[in-house]
């Protein structure tokens, strides 16, 4: 979640240059592991949220095969997202107060039915359990997360050899109740919000979830205009960040320093330096969050093209197909759109003469393919292969 | 005329305007005129003029660059000009001097019949002559036409030539860039007809901005150089346009495996005014799209043209342009794995170079005055030279990803203006000279599709410098240069007085001893972190309030000593202090000004070994070899930088063989330079403030390497060797010249850069070669 920067196009453009290098590769040969390890936190306080979340894991030394290609499991972001998570810490977040919290590492979950999540760990956001007659020393779970106030989080390995520390103050922003979707025309509509910053503000974050990934914008501004032409940087190939037929969602945060400098730098890939940390004893971030701004967009076009359309079928229980022409480059057009069947998802295609492939998404992310449908489009029709098991090609007229 | 306003200021700040032309004394009057090749009317450069009245030798002097030469107080009456340049038969030429009067006259000489004897004289007479006449230091000539036997890729490249040469360090192959004794690669001065250049690269440093055909001389001084060169900390790089000065059309068309060009010149008939231009375009896109499906959508097109008038008086005025565009323009959806789905943007990044300046210069001859008022005149001595420049330079880019969605934009400007007014007297050669330099720099990085000015800095600074040289003959054996630069910039309260000196020993005739040493100041700064392997091009910015200007000292002590004519052996021991180097800062708040760059200290310390057996005969070519340790200090870390190769050697090697092949061979080896060993890596997570969770919506996982100590590791030692052959063939008034070349010749896998991987076990570490190796054929034909 870098903020737009030079550093950051940078490599693109190199890479886009090394496509001259006649370079290969060569020499590939195995090196022993750093002999010390390195402590990976990551922890942001949101006053809005029910809880603080806090990963800890190991920087990635080769001790432990990670799978990078593993289905990633929002509940188990260490362990399934590629990393070398650390059980057993002792994590405790300290309020100026004087009052602090001990985290629950979620291989204790304290709800029945999480999910185990090694290297997750949770400290409640709220007023501290008062002792009762029956429980007369509840533990320290919970902690308010104020704003405006200052925190100070600990975490020690289970072996108490290494200690990573951190400090962050939540911004003095008002949070704002998530706004209601609306219709949003990438080909003709400008989004424009704006919020009410506070103090410890260091930069408001404007974040836009896209199906290839994050946009996201770092701006000292309280306000904001997000043309529908606007182009993801930060996602392969810098796709359009409004694609319609999709449901996306652009937020707007108040964040702390320390947030801003973890997401606006990054190492270098020749250097391994250049993030900027702010923890001390180990690498990451503790941060802080403040939601000022949900909105909710349900993305079209303005419809020109000849495939581009509703298309419904006669057939029982077939889906509706909403079809936007993306972009087209020689001869291949490639579309967006959505299916609806109980419930939307996204849709991309591609369409070469009158073959036609669709596919369809399990949910809003371009990776998440479901289901791949060839077929044709001729006049106002198309016809897909796939939509019923077993069953002859579907044939989908626009209405 | 904006640009020629500051330079005429400049000349009457001086008092040229107040220079009266020479009063000659009733017998005496002086001879000038110019050396020329009796067949190509080319001007003949460092030629040997000596004045015989009787039979005795009364003055000599040497012919500058335009073949130019001046004797004044010579006795009225008849004169014998014996007059030698090494390649020509020597010459004598009876003129007549006329009392109170300058004469002109012309020298024709006749080259000895060898191939390219002009070429190989020329390279042997200015060494030679610097070596008797200057005090310099780490001063390197090559022949802009000898530099075609450097086996090349792709393309003839000065600035490739440069990286052989002693002192100067070359990261990898990929970058034309080059580090001087230890500096970092904006510390090199970079000038084309004295005119800065600022980025002398295309394609992301793989090749030079100066195109072979229109270079007549290279001129690297590698440390301890003299007052007359400001505003950088490390090296200067003087190159010199080729004159044509021939009658009527010639010129070079060359097409090679990368680029075409064409270079076209002659001479006016009169015989004052010549000129040359020329132009080249690169058609790597076209080459890239017959291997790869995948498009290459760069080119870069470049243009030069350089006129040359000789005025009345002995005058010359000389004008140079440089024109370069370097466009990278796509879709990149054509770059993108899954274009199946991605919709796409369009991307321009285009960025180049544009110069001109105007450089005249006038010998005042003997008995030039300024008038000092009340009817006292400052006489200047036997005679005089005045030399005006003005000149326009600017660099600039623009980057646009996704038609609004981020632009950068920088541009720099230097409206340079300089004069210089020197005198000789007895035994010295007195100079001084004043520039002024206004700058106009910007830096701009926007997000209008967002409406958001992520970043903005304007900077207008002006540099005003004066400088005082004089080059003394203290004894027949003692040659001493001692001068120094004032200079100020606006915008800071600095102030620089960097003295500069040089002494010459002359044990005998072919061996001397030289120490020299002096103050140096930078204040426009690249934005560049060293560390980075490649370079497409850097941003400047001035020094200001929040940066400091840099400053340098060198100590520079050597020997040079000749065998003959045309071989020598310099051995250059050195050390160097930098104070206030600026580096660029990754953790700088783009909203804050100040904190664009932390500071560095550092200090270099060397021997450079040259041996050069000029091109005379059949064989030509230099060994040069270079020990360096360098360290930089920040923060109280001390660290090898990255340009810190501790030796590197060159053999570079030409034969003339006597049917017409020119056999090229280049081998260099270096020990690895210094880099960042990865300790680890770190999986990148992203908050997810509105549902609370971490990585959700995350398509590609960021995964960065961490780094060890900073350059704490060394990569392993680099070697290649490569090799050339070229073949002329004669056909009428056209030589035809196909040339092959075989760059790394027994492809060495040289080490560019390392990867890692450390999600796997055991960690990994793959290495990412320079140059495989690499034919390049190409196809020159002269007319």
């Amino acid at each position: 979640m870098p903020r737009p920067a030079p550093r950051r196009a940078a490599p693109a453009v190199l890479a886009a240059l090394c496509l001259a290098i006649p370079a290969c590769q060569f020499d590939k040969v195995a090196v022993a592991a750093p002999r010390r390890e390195q402590l990976v936190v990551h922890a942001v306080l949101n006053p809005r949220a029910g809880e603080v979340v806090i990963l800890v894991e190991r920087l990635l030394s080769g001790r432990v095969p990670v799978d990078r290609k593993a289905p990633f499991d929002p509940g188990d972001p260490v362990a399934s997202g590629a990393g070398d998570p650390v059980t057993g810490a002792t994590v405790v977040l300290y309020a100026e107060s004087g009052d602090s919290a001990y985290a629950l590492e979620n291989a204790t979950p304290p709800v029945a039915g999480a999910v185990r999540a090694d290297g997750v760990y949770h400290i409640g956001n709220g007023p501290e359990v008062q002792p009762t007659l029956s429980n007369p020393n509840p533990p320290d779970i919970r902690i308010p997360i104020g704003r405006g106030a200052r925190y100070r989080l600990r975490v020690t390995t289970a072996d108490g050899f290494t200690t990573v520390t951190g400090v962050t103050t939540v911004p003095d922003a008002l949070p704002a109740n998530p706004d209601p979707a609306i219709v949003f025309n990438r080909d003709q509509d400008t989004l424009a919000l704006q919020w009410t910053g506070g103090p410890a503000t260091r930069r408001y974050a404007v974040r836009v979830d896209t199906p290839y990934g994050l946009f996201f914008l770092f701006t000292d501004s309280t306000s904001v205009h997000l043309r529908g032409t606007l182009q993801n940087l930060f996602a392969e190939g810098f796709p359009r960040a409004f694609q319609p037929g999709f449901d996306e969602t652009v937020s707007v945060a108040a964040v702390d320093g320390n947030f801003f400098d973890y997401y606006r730098s990054r190492n270098s890939p020749f250097t391994g330096s250049g993030l900027i940390n702010h923890l001390t004893g180990g690498i990451g971030l503790f941060g802080s969050y403040v939601p000022l701004r949900t909105r909710p967009l349900a993305v079209t076009g303005t419809r020109t093209q000849p495939v581009e359309g509703r298309y419904t079928s006669t057939a029982p229980g077939a889906p509706v197909l909403d079809i936007w022409v993306e972009s087209r480059d020689g001869g291949v057009t490639r579309l967006t759109g959505k299916v609806t069947l109980q419930g939307t998802r996204g849709l991309l295609g591609r369409l070469a003469g009158s073959r036609l492939s669709l596919v369809v998404l399990s949910g809003w992310s371009a990776t998440d393919t479901a289901s791949v449908h060839p077929g044709t489009f001729a006049g106002d029709s198309i016809v897909l292969s796939g939509v019923f098991q077993g069953q002859p090609p579907t044939v989908f007229h626009k209405t | 005329m904006a640009v020629l306003r500051p330079a005429l200021a400049l000349a009457l700040a001086l008092g040229v305007a107040a220079v009266r032309a020479p009063a000659q004394s009733d017998s005496t009057g002086t001879l000038r005129g110019v050396v020329r090749n009796a067949a190509s009317g080319e001007p003949i450069v460092r030629a040997s003029v000596t004045a015989v009245v009787g039979n005795v030798a009364v003055r000599s002097v040497a012919t500058d660059d335009t073949g130019r030469f001046s004797i004044s107080r010579l006795p009225a009456g008849a004169v014998l000009l014996k007059v030698r340049a090494l390649g020509y038969r020597a010459t004598e030429t009876q003129a007549v001097v006329v009392a109170g009067e300058a004469a002109d006259v012309t020298v024709p000489m006749s080259a000895v019949p060898v191939r390219l004897s002009t070429v190989q004289t020329e390279a042997r007479a200015r060494e030679r002559e610097r070596f008797e006449s200057v005090p310099d230091v780490g001063s390197l000539t090559v022949s802009g036409k000898s530099l075609a036997t450097v086996p090349v890729v792709g393309e003839a490249d000065v600035l490739r030539a440069v990286q052989l040469l002693p002192g100067v360090v070359a990261r990898n192959d990929y970058d034309a860039g080059y580090s001087v004794r230890g500096g970092e690669t904006d510390q090199n001065l970079v000038l084309l007809d004295g005119i800065p250049v600022y980025n002398p690269f295309h394609l992301g440093g793989l090749f030079g901005t100066f195109m072979d055909e229109t270079v007549q001389d290279v001129n690297l001084l590698t440390g301890g150089f003299p007052s007359s060169y400001g505003g950088r900390l490390s090296s200067v790089l003087d190159v010199v346009s080729n004159t044509e000065a021939r009658r009527g059309l010639h010129g070079t068309a060359e097409a090679s495996l990368l680029a075409s060009h064409v270079a076209l010149g002659g001479a006016l008939p009169d015989g004052k005014t010549s000129w040359n231009i020329a132009g080249r375009r690169t058609y790597a896109d076209a080459v890239a799209g017959m291997f790869t499906d995948t498009p290459l959508p760069y080119h870069f097109q470049d243009a030069q043209a350089h006129l040359h008038r000789e005025m009345p008086h002995g005058g010359t005025l000389t004008a140079t342009a440089y024109w370069g565009d370097d466009v990278l323009a796509g879709t990149f959806a054509d770059f993108t794995a899954d274009s199946e789905s991605v919709g796409g943007g369009d991307f321009s990044f285009d960025w180049g170079n544009k110069l001109a300046g105007l450089t005249w210069t006038q010998p005042l001859g003997a008995g030039a005055s300024i008038p000092l008022g009340a009817g006292r005149a400052l006489t200047l001595g036997d005679s005089a030279d005045l030399m005006v420049r003005a000149s326009y330079t600017t660099f600039g880019t623009t980057l646009d990803l996704g038609s609004g969605s981020f632009v950068l934009h920088n541009h720099v400007q230097e409206m340079h203006s300089s004069a210089a007014l020197t005198w000789y007297t007895g035994r010295h050669a007195r100079t001084v000279g004043a520039e002024v330099s206004p700058y106009r720099l910007e830096y701009q990085v926007t997000s209008p599709q967002v409406g958001a000015n992520l970043f903005e800095l304007g900077q207008h600074p002006v540099s005003t410098s004066l400088w005082v040289d004089d080059a003394w003959r203290l004894r027949d054996r003692l040659l001493l240069r001692v001068g120094g630069r004032g200079e100020h910039l606006t915008g800071t309260s600095w102030y620089g007085l960097s003295p500069r000196a040089a002494v010459r020993y002359f044990v005998n005739r072919d061996l001397a001893v030289t120490v020299a040493g002096g103050q140096y100041a930078q204040w426009i700064h690249a934005v560049r972190n060293e560390d980075t392997p490649i370079r497409i091009f850097d941003f400047w910015v001035s020094a200001d309030r929040f940066v400091k200007v840099s400053t340098a000292q060198h100590v520079v002590a050597g020997a040079e000593r000749w065998f003959g004519d045309t071989r020598f052996v310099r051995a250059e021991g050195y050390y160097k202090r930098y104070h206030d180097l600026p580096e660029p800062n990754p953790a700088d708040d783009p909203t804050l000004r100040g904190d664009e760059f932390t500071i560095m200290d550092g200090s270099t310390y060397g021997l450079d070994v040259l041996v050069k057996q000029i091109e005379a005969g059949a064989v030509g070519g230099w060994i040069s070899y270079g020990y360096a340790v360098s360290a930089r200090a920040r923060d109280g870390v001390r660290f090898a930088p990255a340009q810190d190769r501790r030796h590197n050697l060159n053999v570079v090697a030409t034969w003339r063989t006597p049917r017409h092949y020119i056999i090229g061979a280049r081998f260099g080896y270096g020990s690895g330079t210094p880099f960042t060993d990865i300790a680890g890596q770190i999986v990148r997570r992203v908050y997810d403030g509105t549902t609370n969770l971490w990585d959700s919506g995350i398509v590609t996982r960021d995964i960065e390497p961490v780094g060890g100590n900073r350059n704490g590791a060394r990569y392993p030692d680099f070697q290649r060797l490569d090799l050339s052959v070229t073949r002329h063939f004669d056909h009428g008034r056209t030589v035809w010249t196909p040339y092959l070349s075989l760059v790394n010749a027994y492809n060495r896998k040289n080490v560019f850069i390392y990867t890692f991987d450390y999600t796997a076990n055991p960690p990994t570490r793959e290495a990412t070669s320079q140059f495989p190796i690499l034919p390049t054929v190409g196809l020159s034909v002269d007319f």
